[in-house]
């Protein structure tokens, strides 16, 4: 295989651009996340801390966060299991900002007369990477959770690894009818095909092909992620803090960084199968350069699109995790046997039946 | 050059990891550090070309099966003097002897059917392997082997699978009937 310094540059500019946003995300999150808990319970919540006299909304919260919880001391209990309570917050982190590479940021660049792909990696078998170490995430909280040698903690750990593989089958059904009504894995191309008109006046998103993957997807990265009416794994109410319980300082903290990269990382697959990714709701992306082309080159029409892309597909992203926040402060915690119920009885079920009926119909309609 | 490269270094580190992992007392440890060996297997496949491989190699075995070997092993969490540490019995030695066997079987020539085929004859009826039109359709390529070449083993295996199922529903129930009945 050829590769030339280009590619191999901006495959990892991409990277390190996509490991950026997905730790930016989490302190942003966090101040989302207080605010708009803060309005739900008739609060101001955190709008005090800012730079210098300017309050921007208490916006500078966050770094006065880090800083404490940075200053905080490390402190390591004398009964855990010493390796693995370190190595535990770890793995999060590593596959929540692993997985960002995937990400498509919008179609191609030409630099130098060379087309660069703006997705740093685009594999044969598409988006499923990021199922697989995603998948993995979850031995951090198991392992937090046996090596804390703490009752609390181990019910914790164990109840996260239950929930994620019974989670993880209907997730994984649920995604496979919009691979077969677009015909690949490939996340450009399924982009690339959602950015048309469907009826004169709908984008061609997928949610609306499958509403009911959209909804069963939906829920699932809930559990995935470990949120709130799911989030059995650390339930206050009745296990002190889950897995959570030894853990205090920046190793706390980290656990929270790859909780908001991983659920950054689904919104943004979300957005991208089924709301049209980097693509604008009713002007395709090849129009608009088609537009710029005859004012600026189509080099120059690509490099000013890109800055587009990026915008859209983050406000997209933006709109649906503060969909999650609001969903946190307004359902009330599952009990552990619905919760198992819910992804069993009711998730599986609509998942394969679906499958089932959209594989007859792309049988007969042939979308691609 | 690269390819190999990396090849060569996936390799070494998976078979020292896995010694590694057969010498550790702690299962918990042993089985973190089987999860590492399957990742640098799915590298392997990554780096041969066939990333459908590597992805399910994790998404299956790394994020699925070990998820639930991991539960078992924190819910029993049996205590470090109870475990039997370092004894083989001769039915694990046995074992061991055939474990070698399939290794030198599969890791030299012979296993790769190079002495079954000495003569041209039987080389000419031998059938040819298969090389994918395109390495950029690993989905594809998969699939399409799966629902036409291998169509009955892969049926056969999932048969399999689901008599394993039936199986481990059964001894459940068993011990649940069971214990209802000492109970009573």
């Amino acid at each position: 295989m050829e590769f030339s310094y280009i590619q191999i540059l901006s495959t990892v500019l991409l990277m390190l651009f996509g490991i950026a946003v997905g730790a930016q995300i989490a302190p942003i999150m966090s101040w989302v996340e207080r605010r708009q808990c803060a309005f739900i319970q008739r609060r101001l919540g955190p709008n005090r801390v800012g730079f210098f006299k300017y309050r921007v909304f208490g916006l500078a919260q966050p770094i006065a966060d880090a800083i404490k919880l940075l200053f905080k001391e490390d402190f390591i209990p004398p009964y855990v299991h010493k390796a693995f309570y370190v190595l535990a917050p770890v793995i999060p982190v590593m596959m929540g900002l692993a997985v960002t590479v995937v990400i498509p940021w919008g179609s191609h660049l030409i630099v130098g007369g060379e087309i660069v792909n703006l997705q740093a990696v685009s594999l044969n078998s598409g988006f499923l990477i990021l199922f697989a170490l995603s998948s993995l995430s979850v031995y951090g909280v198991t392992l937090a959770g046996w090596s804390s040698n703490d009752k609390y903690s181990l019910l914790g750990g164990l109840r996260a690894s239950a929930q994620m593989v019974s989670y993880e089958v209907a997730m994984g059904l649920s995604v496979v009818p919009v691979v077969l009504i677009w015909g690949t894995f490939d996340l450009q191309k399924i982009i690339a095909s959602q950015s048309t008109i469907l009826w004169g006046f709908l984008p061609n998103w997928g949610v609306f092909y499958a509403p009911v993957s959209f909804v069963i997807f939906l829920v699932t990265i809930f559990a995935e992620t470990n949120r709130l009416p799911f989030d059995l794994a650390e339930g206050e109410a009745e296990l002190v803090a889950g897995f959570l319980t030894e853990y205090g300082g920046m190793r706390w903290s980290l656990f929270f960084l790859g909780e908001y990269s991983m659920m950054f990382i689904m919104c943004a697959l979300t957005v991208c199968l089924f709301f049209g990714g980097y693509e604008l709701p009713w002007v395709s992306q090849h129009d608009l350069i088609l537009w710029l082309s005859s004012v600026v080159s189509e080099t120059v029409a690509r490099w000013l699109l890109l800055p587009l892309g990026i915008v859209v597909l983050l406000v997209k992203s933006i709109v649906l995790m503060w969909f999650f926040v609001q969903v946190r402060f307004t359902v009330p915690r599952f009990r552990y046997d619905q919760l198992m119920k819910l992804g069993w009885l009711y998730l599986l079920p609509i998942a394969l039946v679906n499958l089932a009926v959209t594989a007859l119909v792309v049988a007969f309609v042939r979308f691609h | 050059m690269l390819t190999q490269a990396s090849f060569f270094i996936l390799g070494l580190c998976s078979v020292f990891l896995s010694i590694v992992m057969l010498t550790r007392k702690w299962p918990v440890t042993a089985a973190m550090l089987l999860i590492v060996v399957m990742m640098m297997l799915a590298g392997m496949y990554g780096v041969l070309g066939a990333h459908f491989s590597a992805v399910s190699q994790i998404l299956v075995y790394a994020g699925a099966i070990m998820v639930v070997f991991v539960f078992v092993i924190m819910l029993l969490n049996i205590p470090t003097n109870e475990l039997r540490y370092g004894r083989v019995t001769l039915f694990e030695w046995l074992l061991i002897f055939f474990g070698v066997c399939i290794a030198v079987l599969l890791g030299t020539r012979v296993g790769q059917g190079y002495l079954m085929i000495e003569s041209t004859a039987a080389r000419a009826h031998a059938r040819a392997p298969y090389y994918p039109v395109s390495f950029n359709e690993n989905v594809k390529n998969v699939s399409s082997l799966l629902f036409t070449d291998y169509l009955w083993a892969f049926e056969l295996v999932s048969f399999l699978i689901l008599a394993a199922i039936v199986g481990s529903v059964v001894i459940a129930k068993k011990a649940r009937v069971n214990h209802v009945n000492k109970s009573s």
